[in-house]
């Protein structure tokens, strides 16, 4: 069902994967839009691309540049990693490589991907108003927007994904925790961190999620059991599917997740529901009330694990260096290449696991969380998907990120539980694109993908 | 309201070098951000249970079989500094 | 007699036990056999620290922890977790040590050892948990006046069982006989190559009198634990019986001068930062499971000595030299079944002599040497010395027994040449017989002994003795 990929593997079919990867990287190269999308190109090596029946033929890809490729250049778009050529390939490179994808380059990215850290060569510009920013993974959201590529593989740390993609009007696709492999991303939330899919189509996520996905044994966290994304539907479910509508699914609208929303936002809001009601689901608005607080919990967790997991950025083995004669200070200098926020992140996470603060906000953050998954679960024993806007903020403004902090409900709680979620384009508020999102339960992701493809086809031309 | 020499020790903790005069905004940035958490210090958790990791199940273990790894000049190939070898490092007190 | 520590010595131990018996590192398939391979030879990305990987336990490092937990009569955690501990040293490539917190797999255990008062003395287990190993460091110049330190990964993610001990030790020979204790059921269980640099360190923790209790770190031996703990506790009295005070610390032990030593004393607190570790959430472990595992626990060193006295009516002593090594005990039993096995356990024991003098393990000599060496003096073809010069020849220069002997010409002198020896010998020592003669039996001694010399051992002891006393008799009072 995959579309843009199939008519860019119909177009590679009589031109050849080379003329293709110079059409993608032509596009990047020269259109505005893309300035900063790409902070290192590969140099494919194109007598390896063999795989004619692979799934991904000839297909261009970006993948983030928190994504580790081998012999690449990979920075997480910081100063601190300048240089460092990975020696060996994650995951995520390896499937895509195995189908026959090219790999055209890494995506820019916020500095690790933290919410207010700009990367190191400057913020993606969002394409429909360059006062604002393209999101946290601006750079493979505006290379998929462009045109250049049809896909591009991500991180939903902190949101990343589905912020970009409802900021640039394409579609992005976070899937259940440990259905993608984590080997070779580079988180800093090992527990909220999610590899995830960037497309112009619903239906392109779901090919490329069947890729990427399946159990590696190099990540604990991988599910033991595949999922399908494609075909993993109930029977039952599958024949509502099949006539393209919702019939009889039940969704829910957390009221607190559009809580403190614009009008406008709202008013838009409201039309995607009288969508999904004519596709025949029954909407109805709950409280969720443990979202009440995700966003503080979030921010402490996310804060805790990274400062463990940024801590081996020490100049030691890999990596800048800024030489002094004794180890540790060597250590502290170096770790000024991290931005200012990223610095700022470090020592607010290393302030909240002090011996004297851990109980206070990490531990009692732990336990909200459980308050939140268990709040979850009975949410859906009621409804099978939970909408609402992607985001109710408009992007950051560029030249401000710094200032900007990650507050939606609806991406904290999603992450913090570890819930396949999707952004779907629809409508736009200031004359920037806004996204749909459309959560489902633990490992229910092709339902998500599947109400989502009939969601966008129905709202076809309401962008 | 943290202190600047609690930010100094929270920097060195995490081994983060600032210069004496940017302390102050350092600890201004740290206490905002420690106000837009301090919601959680008023909500009680339902449940003593934490919650570390969205997977419910037992870790799964590996089984304890060789792999390759790297070879040695893979290893290096990012060394800032070596020694026959070895990654080089300043004196450490 | 109640052993009544005088001066209130109390000594807890904290073992570090690399579990390099296991395949692979803690968290990774690198090879746990890196002792013959060059610096980062044996590394991937996940145990060099590189960005982008996530632990995956070995299912060995669960495995031993309880076979080890089982093994010190302790209770086995039924759901165990990690946490993480920060801190920042070029050894530790991602800043942060996995390890475990307030659920360790084994807590509650104890080993008994020979107390100072000859009685069975508990040493109780508090705890022992799971964490993996740094990198190694060398370090250019002297630990105070470095210039710089190169780091190794090859050790890095080795898994480790911390092993922490109550303070129930009441001497440095306590601690001695507590480490020897412990390595050999540590090397029964087939968890740990003790041979290798380092795979066993222990941290010392040290009071008198109920006062301040200082750690020491650094010890890589045995020996050097004993002598740590000696110095400290003379070390502790003497500051007491001079009115000082001793401070609460941690001290570093110079193994070439035998004392203990102050570390520049920070000024704050180390905070770790524990908390837990979100990529490996917490195992829980079954009664099924641990049921297997106690299932294949192999015979421990005190029951097979209790055993051995039993099945082998041997002494308390002899059985457990015998059984203190699992390898030996084996080689010692692989010969008692095939023949005499008192005979075998003395032999045994003397062979256990001639190895450990030469830093031999009991791969140098095979069992069958043992039997036939027990057969060569049971049928009396060789005396006690010229089994023990086969055994000190097939350790020097190699060769089966029946080789050596024919070789060195060890076979018992026949009856003529002890009796041609014995008159030369007390013609050729007239004061001695005089001695004898005067009624100083020990004389007698020195001639057999002279008699030894002539027949090059081979002559049998009593056989000598009695035609020296022949001989002299003969020459002297005519008969
Ligand atoms: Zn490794």
């Amino acid at each position: 069902m995959s579309e843009t990929i199939k008519s860019v593997k119909e177009y590679i079919s009589k031109e050849g994967a080379k003329q293709a990867f110079k059409r993608a990287e032509n596009v990047i190269k020269t259109k505005p839009e893309c300035e900063n999308a790409i902070i290192t190109y590969s140099n494919p090596d194109f007598s390896k691309v063999t795989n004619e029946s692979g799934k991904l033929y000839g297909i261009p890809i970006v993948i983030s540049d928190n994504i580790s490729t081998k012999d690449i250049e990979t920075t997480c778009a910081s100063n601190i990693l300048k240089g460092y050529i990975p020696p060996y390939k994650g995951d995520a490179e390896q499937k895509l490589e195995a189908e026959g994808a090219v790999i055209l380059g890494k995506g820019n990215i916020n500095e690790f991907l933290i919410p207010n850290a700009p990367s190191f060569i400057g913020d993606v510009k969002n394409p429909y108003d360059d006062k604002y920013t393209a999101g946290p993974a601006g750079g493979c959201a505006v290379s998929v927007l462009a045109g250049s590529v049809p896909v591009s593989v991500a991180s939903d740390a902190y949101g990343a994904v589905r912020l970009s993609a409802s900021y640039t009007g394409i579609t992005g696709f976070r899937p259940t925790y440990g259905a993608i492999s984590r080997y070779g991303l580079i988180y800093n939330s090992g527990s909220t961190d999610q590899v995830s899919i960037l497309a112009n189509k619903v239906s392109d996520c779901a090919t490329v999620a069947n890729v990427l996905g399946g159990h590696d044994k190099r990540d604990t966290m991988s599910l033991l059991d595949p999922l399908d994304f494609e075909k993993g539907v109930s029977k039952a479910r599958k024949k509502i599917y099949d006539s393209d509508l919702l019939e009889g699914i039940k969704i829910g609208i957390p009221e607190n997740f559009i809580e403190g929303a614009d009008f406008e936002i709202v008013k838009n809001f409201e039309k995607a529901i009288k969508i999904f009601e004519s596709l025949g689901a029954v909407c109805e608005t709950c409280w969720f009330e443990a979202a009440e607080f995700s966003n503080e919990i979030h921010e402490i967790i996310t804060a805790g694990e990274a400062s463990a997991m940024l801590a081996k950025y020490d100049g030691t083995r890999f990596g800048q260096r800024i030489d002094s004669d004794n180890w540790h200070e060597m250590v502290a200098k170096t770790r000024t290449l991290f931005g200012k926020s990223v610095q700022d992140e470090i020592i607010f996470g290393t302030n909240l696991l002090r011996s004297k603060q851990i109980q206070k906000y990490y531990m009692k953050a732990l336990k909200l969380r459980t308050d939140l998954v268990e709040e979850i679960n009975s949410l859906f024993k009621t409804y099978d998907f939970l909408i609402s806007p992607t985001t109710i903020k408009i992007p950051a403004v560029s030249k401000d990120l710094e200032n900007w902090f990650l507050t939606d409900k609806s991406i904290t709680s999603i992450n913090l539980a570890g819930l396949p979620a999707i952004s779907v384009p629809f409508k736009k508020y200031n004359g920037i694109p806004t996204g749909i999102q459309i959560a489902g339960n633990l490992k229910k992701d092709s339902d998500v993908l599947k109400t989502a493809y009939i969601f966008e086809k129905k709202s076809k031309g309401e962008n | 309201m943290f202190d600047e020499s609690y930010v100094k020790e929270s920097a060195e903790s995490a081994h983060i070098y600032i210069n004496e005069e940017k302390l102050g905004e350092y600890t201004e940035r740290l206490n905002e951000r420690m106000k837009r958490i301090e919601k959680v210090l008023d909500i009680e958790p339902k449940t003593n249970k934490t919650t570390i990791n969205p997977s419910d199940r037992s870790t799964v273990l590996r089984e304890d079989v060789k792999e390759t790894g790297l070879t040695h000049e893979e290893a290096m190939k990012n060394a800032p500094d070596e020694y026959e070898g070895a990654f080089r490092v300043p004196k450490i007190i | 007699m109640i052993y009544e520590n005088p001066d209130k010595v109390k000594i807890g131990l904290e073992i570090h036990v690399q579990l390099n018996k296991a395949n692979t590192k803690m968290f990774c398939g690198c090879t746990t056999d890196y002792t013959e391979s060059g610096p980062n030879e044996c590394v991937c990305p996940g145990c060099l620290a590189l960005p982008g990987v996530p632990p995956v336990l070995n299912q060995s490092s669960i495995d031993f922890a309880i076979r080890i937990g089982l093994a010190l009569n302790a209770k086995i955690n039924k759901e165990t977790d990690f946490y993480l501990k920060n801190y920042f040293y070029p050894d530790l490539g991602s800043g942060y040590q996995t390890t475990q917190f307030d659920k360790p797999i084994v807590y509650d255990g104890y080993v008994l050892i020979d107390g100072e008062d000859g009685l069975e003395h508990k040493v109780r287990i508090r705890r022992a948990h799971m964490e993996d190993d740094p990198a190694k460091l060398v370090h250019f110049g002297t630990i105070d006046k470095s210039t710089g330190s190169a780091a190794d990964f090859n050790r890095s993610g080795m898994p480790l069982v911390e092993i922490v001990t109550e303070p129930d030790m009441r001497s440095p020979k306590e601690v001695r006989r507590f480490l020897d204790k412990l390595r050999s059921i540590l090397e029964y269980l087939d968890v740990v190559d003790s041979t290798r640099e380092g795979s066993i360190k222990a941290d010392v923790n040290v009071s008198v009198q109920n006062k301040t209790r200082v750690e020491v770190k650094n010890i890589s031996s045995h020996r050097a634990a004993e002598k740590a703990a000696q110095f400290e506790i003379m070390r502790q009295k003497d500051a007491y019986r001079k009115g000082k005070e001793v401070v609460q610390e941690t001290r570093h032990f110079d193994e070439v001068r035998n004392v203990t030593v102050s570390l520049r004393a920070k000024e704050t607190e180390d905070d770790y930062r524990y908390f837990p570790a979100f990529d490996l959430v917490s195992y829980k472990i079954t009664d099924k499971k641990i049921q297997k595992i106690k299932d294949r626990l192999p015979e421990l060193p005190d029951a097979k000595r209790e055993r051995f006295v039993k099945q082998y009516d041997l002494s308390e002593a002899l059985a457990k030299s015998l059984t203190t090594e699992k390898e030996f005990a084996d080689f010692f039993e692989n010969a008692a079944r095939k023949t005499d096995p008192k005979m075998a356990a003395s032999w045994a024991d003397i062979i256990r002599g001639e190895l450990n003098y030469r830093d031999l393990s009991v791969k140098a000599i095979k069992t069958e040497e043992l039997i036939r060496i027990v057969e060569l003096v049971s049928e009396n073809k060789i005396n006690d010395v010229g089994g023990v010069l086969i055994v000190r020849t097939l350790l020097d220069e190699g060769g089966t027994a029946d080789q050596i002997v024919k070789a060195k010409n060890l076979g018992i002198a026949e009856d003529d040449e002890t009796k041609k020896a014995a008159v030369e010998a007390v013609s050729e020592n007239p004061e001695a017989v005089s001695d004898y003669l005067n009624g100083t039996e020990k004389a007698i001694n020195f001639i057999v002994g002279k008699v030894m010399q002539k027949t090059k051992g081979k002559a049998d002891a009593k056989t000598a003795r009695e035609m020296v006393i022949e001989a002299i008799d003969e020459k002297y009072n005519g008969n």
